[in-house]
């Protein structure tokens, strides 16, 4: 930090405010434009003919009767496409196999719900109708082990003596935007426009040129509001690429939207990893080792985050503790839709196993569950590869503990419990690193005098806009209201990452943070001889620059600059990653007749480094909770004999606002030296910490050995545990 | 979703002859038109009742109360609370506010959903289905999963509820649609109780004439005890087993009778 940034610091307080989102009139308003509501005059609509059948090999595939049909304009299949290039995955693990995107089913099945035909017509329904005339036959096959996968982390270490054990079988569940996924792509010159519903614009962008075999500047992606995403729309799909395909093929604008069904069957799914682990503990309750083993299903193919959850998992182990560790994770493909990157990818699957063996541990020694982890809690912090950078750990617990008055409510606890009441209090104490690499930004100073902010980090309604303002307006002494929030558009910034891994505010935002300096430095450079003072003298503020007792509003310097405009662009390599934290109690309730769970309350001290704006952390906090609410309590994707029994929100239980408990929120940052903000990422932490909580009060409610349960925790698992009828 | 022709007749008289070519009746649409919009469906004509004024309403009658075919679920939980508050909150737990807008017990009791809440009040009443050519009991009307005693293009025109003394209507909800995973209605008449259970079995919603009879001598929680339904017939899906939905079913009665008081 340079001294006119200081000087610009003591003047203004944006960062830290709990500003309202500025995003929210127009949203709240139904204002916001996503990509199913753009139009133009001529365009066509592709639907996708995804097969009924589970694995197997194509017998039949006959599209004559449908391409003569009313309104269709053309049906691709397999052989009518001409992919450039294999779709891009990510090859994170050492030695990974991977197995690329078929856009369309070449000679089998993979899993039902695969796209075997794209049918694009003149309407929606025409397209359907033709769908429903093409004819296909599929003959029944065990589909192939297409990629396997397998890493290790730490070292090997030797048979531990009499250790505790957890396993853990994470249900597959599904990232379920609001919005579903989107594209509508518009010829433009020699190549296209794309809007997509994305959370990378640039990824989809790199990943659609090398499909489409067009150079970069040819092809534009433009991310307008998107509703959500979640890990869901982080990796090019084949419907992104056959909407693209079939608009630089027929020269006209087509667009396709998912149906909720859609979604169902063949966007990208969430965990799924089953984990079994033990870990040796000593008699004063000091952890001497952990061994864990991960499987994670993929999918039938892998987009290109296939392998994060996988890395995640691995990488974080030992979390907050100090544990010797020996960890493998395994992942292969399976039959069924792609298993992807989804809220917390990995670390919610390394928080829960490593919190239950803390409970198993704690149980065995006699030793509250609070202390178990005091004993274990590192304090080795350090800004090194995949170690938390920062964090407070006992701090987190101690406060926790006033917070919730856990010493009376383990007593109350004991008191209820002889009255019959089937309670439980859950711990979990996690780590949630954020993010690693670059990301772009860039400012400027426009003509009216107000600024231009471009950030690579996307937006799907995290209120990103509302935090970029706050950053730059606490650089330059600015009010936020002068700055415009611009993102997701690669004509704007060509280069970048977008909204992954919890990192848009640590990367994106330190990005954000290094060009309001720098655009500072260079005003200050710029103005001093205008304004007859030194460098260092020059002041910045809402109305413009000042110094030697002169002032220069923003338009009057945007107009003496000229066609040199003051424009900064930065390209910001992390130098570190972030680490999120936190400790949470769960309380919970059990109604011995039915099983039914009831969460009394949650409270949950956090450490999301420096804060920006506490309404936007609370809602990522919020949002979080209420999807690992739904992974421990009620959410899984269920097939059976191939074929997707939870296709709709009829068999698909997502939690609604009245299953949401009382919580109870609580600050304790922490700043982070991994950036020059201090802050940290927070949009993962509620899937990573919630869901190992409340399995941990569950078990603590349920008699003691109670084997392990499998996820989600349904009221009829409750109820069998209760009455000794688990099957 | 398939286009198709929509009819909307003003009376019953019309409805009925528009519905003699094949058509099928539309009324809140909340089962129909989901499974139009999935292609699973395919009506070439629609005939709404929702504009017919004599389907509409919550009156008294003679021996009880009657609901009109076409009566919006908010419209009972609102009007019927009066005369039958324990139908009246049924109707109230039916889904969201957005499906007791729309959604109606004429088009409920058509469909026979086997984990829909109606059919537990209509039976466990002891109802009279009235339609445009008949009434009928409701112990003869319900005949398994989504089956019913209507003939073709035959119209639920009203159903005729005796209020009993006490009821009250426990839902156990499936926890991704909602809708009852068991459903348990008790009513106390001067002449005895009836108990319906929805939800749980593969033959749609039935009496649990044990229950009946214990609760008919002593309207009481304990006068369950040590009764079970068998599971043999009972659904079995990934929202609950059979054992689980047969013992829920004496949970959702006993619960049911502690709510009527
Ligand atoms: C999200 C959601 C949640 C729901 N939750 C519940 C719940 O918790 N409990 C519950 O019980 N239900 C629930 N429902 C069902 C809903 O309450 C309706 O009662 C049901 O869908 C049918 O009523 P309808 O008026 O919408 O009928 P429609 O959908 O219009 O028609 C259904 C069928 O009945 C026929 N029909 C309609 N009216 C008549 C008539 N008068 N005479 C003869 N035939 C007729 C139609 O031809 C059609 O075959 C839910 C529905 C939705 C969409």
């Amino acid at each position: 930090m340079d001294g006119s940034v200081r000087n610009a610091l003591q003047n203004s307080s944006w960062m830290g405010r709990a500003m309202p989102r500025r995003e929210d009139d127009r949203l709240l308003r139904g204002q916001g434009v996503f990509v199913d509501d753009l139009q133009a005059p001529d365009c066509v609509f592709l639907e996708v003919l995804r097969s009924p059948y589970p694995a197997g090999r194509i017998t039949a595939l006959d599209v004559t009767e449908a391409s003569g049909m009313d309104g269709v304009i053309a049906i691709y299949t397999a052989a009518d496409i001409t992919p450039q290039a294999d779709s891009a995955v990510n090859a994170l693990l050492p030695g990974a196999e991977l197995a690329a995107m078929e856009p369309l089913a070449r000679t089998h099945v993979r899993a039902a719900g695969q796209a075997v035909a794209a049918i694009i017509a003149t309407s929606r329904d025409r397209a359907r109708d033709a769908a429903e005339a093409i004819w296909l036959e599929v003959e029944g096959e065990p589909a192939p082990t297409r990629a396997r996968t397998q890493a290790h982390w730490g070292q090997t270490l030797p048979a531990f003596d009499n250790p505790v054990r957890a396993s853990i079988a994470h249900a597959l569940v599904a990232p379920f935007a609001m919005e579903p996924r989107a594209v509508f792509a518009m010829p433009e010159g020699t190549g296209l426009t794309v809007w997509l519903s994305t959370q990378t614009p640039q990824r989809g962008r790199d990943d659609l040129c090398a499909m489409l075999g067009l150079d970069r500047d040819q092809l534009r992606v433009i991310a307008p509001d998107v509703g959500g995403a979640f890990g869901g729309k982080a990796s090019l799909m084949p419907e992104d690429y056959l909407t693209a395909f079939a608009a630089l093929t027929l020269q006209r604008p087509v667009k396709w939207a998912a149906t909720r069904s859609d979604e169902f069957l063949a966007a990208t799914q969430g965990r799924g990893a089953s984990s079994h682990a033990e870990m040796a503990v000593d008699a004063t309750g000091r952890a001497t080792g952990l061994r864990a083993e991960f499987t994670f299903p993929l999918g039938h193919w892998m987009p290109y985050s296939a392998l994060a959850p996988v890395r995640n998992a691995g990488r974080i182990l030992p979390g907050p503790y100090t544990i010797p560790c020996d960890v493998t994770a395994a992942a292969e493909t399976t039959e069924g839709a792609a298993v992807n990157i989804y809220r917390g990818a990995g670390r919610p699957e390394a928080a829960m196993i490593l919190e239950r063996l803390m409970d198993r541990a704690a149980q065995r020694l006699g030793i509250d569950p609070m202390d178990m982890r005091r004993r274990n809690v590192t304090t080795r912090l350090a800004a090194q590869p995949d170690t938390p950078c920062s964090g407070d750990f006992p701090g987190l617990l101690d406060r926790l503990e006033q917070e919730t008055g856990y010493r009376a409510l383990r007593a109350a606890q004991s008191q209820r419990r002889a009255q019959g009441v089937v309670c439980g209090l859950g711990l979990a104490l996690y780590v949630e690193p954020c993010g690693q690499g670059l990301e772009t930004a860039s400012l400027r100073l426009c003509e009216d005098g107000r600024f231009l902010a471009i950030t690579g980090s996307s937006a799907q309604g995290q209120g990103r806009e509302t935090a970029m303002a706050q950053i730059v307006a606490q650089a330059l002494n600015l009010h936020p209201q002068q700055i415009t929030v611009s993102h997701g558009d690669t004509a704007l910034a060509p280069e970048g990452i977008g909204a992954l891994a919890s990192r848009s505010t640590a990367i994106g935002g330190a990005a954000m943070w290094r060009a309001a300096s720098g655009l500072l430095d260079r005003a200050a450079t710029l103005c001093a001889p205008l304004l007859g003072c030194a460098p260092a003298d020059v002041v910045t503020s809402a109305e413009g620059v000042c110094g030697g007792g002169n002032s220069l509003g923003w338009a009057d310097l945007a107009a003496h600059l000229g066609a040199d405009p003051l424009v900064v662009h930065i390209r910001h390599e992390a130098a570190a990653e972030a680490w999120a934290s936190g400790a949470i109690l769960a309380e919970v309730v059990i109604d011995p007749e039915t099983g039914v769970l009831t969460i009394e309350r949650m409270t949950w001290v956090d450490d999301a480094g420096i804060v920006i704006n506490p309404v936007l952390v609370q809602g990522q906090l919020l949002g979080g909770a209420a999807q690992g609410i739904g992974a421990a309590t009620m959410e899984r994707m269920v097939y059976a004999d191939g074929q997707l029994q939870t296709g709709s929100l009829m068999d698909y239980a997502l939690p609604r606002a009245t299953d949401m408990p009382p919580i109870h929120l609580f600050s304790q940052p922490t700043p982070s030296p991994a950036n020059p903000l201090g802050v940290k990422g927070v949009g993962e932490a509620g899937c990573i910490g919630i869901p190992a909580a409340i399995l941990n009060a569950v078990m603590d409610a349920l008699p003691q050995g109670t084997p392990d349960l499998t996820l989600p925790l349904t009221s009829e698992k409750l109820w069998r545990a209760l009455t000794g009828s688990l099957q | 979703m398939h286009s198709f022709e929509l009819v909307k007749p003003k009376t019953l008289a019309d409805a009925v002859a528009a519905l003699a070519d094949g058509a099928q009746a539309l009324s809140g649409g909340q089962t129909l038109l989901p499974t139009m919009k999935q292609r699973l469906a395919d009506p070439g004509t629609l005939v709404s009742l929702t504009g017919i004024p004599e389907l509409q309403g919550v009156c008294q009658g003679d021996a009880g109360i009657i609901i009109g075919g076409a009566t919006p679920h908010a419209v009972v939980a609102r009007e019927a609370a009066k005369y039958y508050p324990g139908l009246a909150a049924l109707a109230g737990q039916i889904g969201d506010p957005a499906v007791r807008n729309r959604g109606t017990i004429g088009g409920s009791i058509a469909n026979n959903d086997p984990s829909a809440c109606y059919p537990a009040a209509v039976l466990g009443s002891g109802a009279t289905i009235v339609t445009n050519t008949r009434e009928i009991a409701a112990d003869d009307y319900f005949l398994g999963m989504f089956e019913t005693a209507l003939e073709e293009g035959e119209i639920v025109t009203a159903v005729k509820f005796p209020v009993p003394q006490k009821a009250a209507y426990a839902k156990f909800v499936q926890p991704a649609s909602r809708f009852a995973l068991v459903g348990a209605f008790v009513a106390q008449f001067a002449d005895g109780v009836r108990v319906a259970i929805t939800g749980a079995s593969n033959n749609g919603v039935f009496r649990w004439p044990e229950a009946e009879a214990a609760l008919s001598a002593s309207f009481t929680p304990e006068a369950l005890k040590g009764l079970t339904l068998p599971a043999d017939d009972m659904i079995a899906d990934l929202h609950g087993s059979a054992e689980y939905r047969a013992h829920l079913c004496g949970v959702m009665t006993k619960r049911a009778v502690m709510a009527a008081g």
